[in-house]
Parts: C-alpha cells; structure tokens; sequence
C-alpha cells in the first residue's frame, strides 16, 4: 500500500491519540489545515516539518519517508533512566525472503503474562524462528536496564527475525 | 479493534469491530478449541488471562498496533486493537 506523507501524518498522530485540532493547536495552524495534510490536498510547510516530527515522534526523514530508523543498537540505560517494564514494547520484523514483511508489536505486560503461563513465542505467533527464542532471557536483559536491538538472526532459508524494545 | 486489509493499493476490507465482542470469556473457548486443531496447546483458562490483560494494556494505549504485514505482492493488512 502506497503511504503518504498525508496518510503517515494521520496514521503517526491516532498513534499518539491526538485529535486533528489538539495537533492544529500545537502546530499553531488552523484544524483545516491539518485535515488537508492528512487528505493530501496540501503539504505541511518545510519550515514547519522539524515541529511537526518532533510533535509526532519522529525525525523529519521518517516523516517524509515513511521508513523507520533502524533500532539502535542495544544499549544499557541507568537505574534513573529506566522506564517501567510494563510500559515497554517488544518489537518482532520478521522479512522473509519472499519479500513479505511482518510487523509485531507486543507489549511487555503480555509478555510477562504470557512467560508467567509458560507460553513460548512460536505459541503466540506460530512462527518457526521464534521458536527456540527465551522469552525469560529477554525480560532479563531488559529488566537490567538494556533497550534497542536485542537480536537480529538469520535463518538458512534468508528469512530475517529482528527483535528490539522500546 | 480495526482489521484493515487491502491488495495492491485496493482497499478490500476496513472492519470495526468492538473488542470485547471479538475476544471475550465466550469466545476464548472457540479460539482455544481452535488453537488445540492447530496444534498450538493454550487452554481457556490462559486465553481467558491473556485476553484480561489486552484489554488492560488497551484501555491506556488506544491504536495499539498489534500485527502489520505486507506481503511481497501488495497486499497490507493491520490490525489495530
């Protein structure tokens, strides 16, 4: 599916649970405005995009581009630093090597529910390189502190599983 | 929760549906019945935890985007919670 700059926009601020006029407010333009970004009928002012990513939680190229950044590369933050597990995102990319891409995101509460019950990931998403992942082992590393990419595995068959937190 | 499907930049499917009537007590025991044919081993019970905490985690975190998948030929499907 082709994704526009209009389209990431409204797509990028219902992920953050703004209305289209709390972003008009902050963006300090008119309602109208910002329902004609998402609508494609006009683009948002390139003097106006740096505010506009900041507010949406982007960077400016993925606002434009629509591709993420990759992960960083894991990193150990300090106790102070640390966000509370239950509000953290694990993350699943799975690209094959057909050229099909799968995207998981899957809260650090249900995981540690899910490792609580003695589930394992294939269960979850019946995917084969899931399989013998540690699910412990990576509540672990994050509860030490660790974020960004925790793992990123090639299979035989060229298929990709990267696996981060956020 | 939203299932949103389409192929090759043709909208197919943009389905609404409110999340405790897709995945609630009752429906836990079709999916594990399901689940057990497949060859996936999640009783009601565990489903009927996991489901309490879905709706918990999706209670404070709206557009919850659970699954995204582009397939090699065009086709997008989401599922927003």
């Amino acid at each position: 599916m082709e994704m526009t700059i209009g389209k990431r926009i409204a797509t990028l601020r219902k992920e953050k649970g703004m209305t289209q006029e709390e972003l008009s407010q902050k963006m300090e333009v008119s309602a109208q405005a910002v329902s004609k970004w998402e609508n494609d009928q006009s683009c948002p002012d390139i003097t106006s995009l740096p505010k506009l990513a900041k507010i949406l939680g982007v960077t400016v190229d993925e606002l434009l581009s629509g591709k993420e950044e990759t992960a960083p590369v894991a990193r150990v933050l300090a106790p102070e630093e640390r966000k509370d597990i239950k509000e953290m995102m694990l993350r699943f990319n799975v690209d094959s090597c057909d050229g099909d891409h799968v995207r998981m995101n899957i809260p650090m509460a249900l995981v540690l529910v899910a490792l609580e019950m003695g589930m394992d990931l294939s269960q979850v998403s019946g995917n084969s390189a899931l399989k013998n992942i540690d699910l412990e082992q990576i509540v672990n590393l994050v509860q030490y502190g660790v974020m960004g990419n925790l793992m990123e595995v090639e299979s035989g068959e060229g298929d990709t599983v990267r696996i981060f937190v956020e | 929760m939203r299932i949103y499907i389409t192929e090759a930049s043709r909208k197919i499917l943009n389905l609404r549906i409110p999340l405790g009537l897709a995945i609630n007590r009752m429906t836990a025991g079709f999916i594990a019945r399901r689940c057990r044919k497949e060859g996936i081993h999640i009783s009601k019970g565990q489903l009927r935890v996991l489901i309490k905490e879905v709706k918990k985690y999706k209670k404070h975190h709206k557009n919850w985007k659970l699954v995204e998948i582009d397939s090699a030929d065009g086709a997008h499907v989401e599922i927003v919670l």
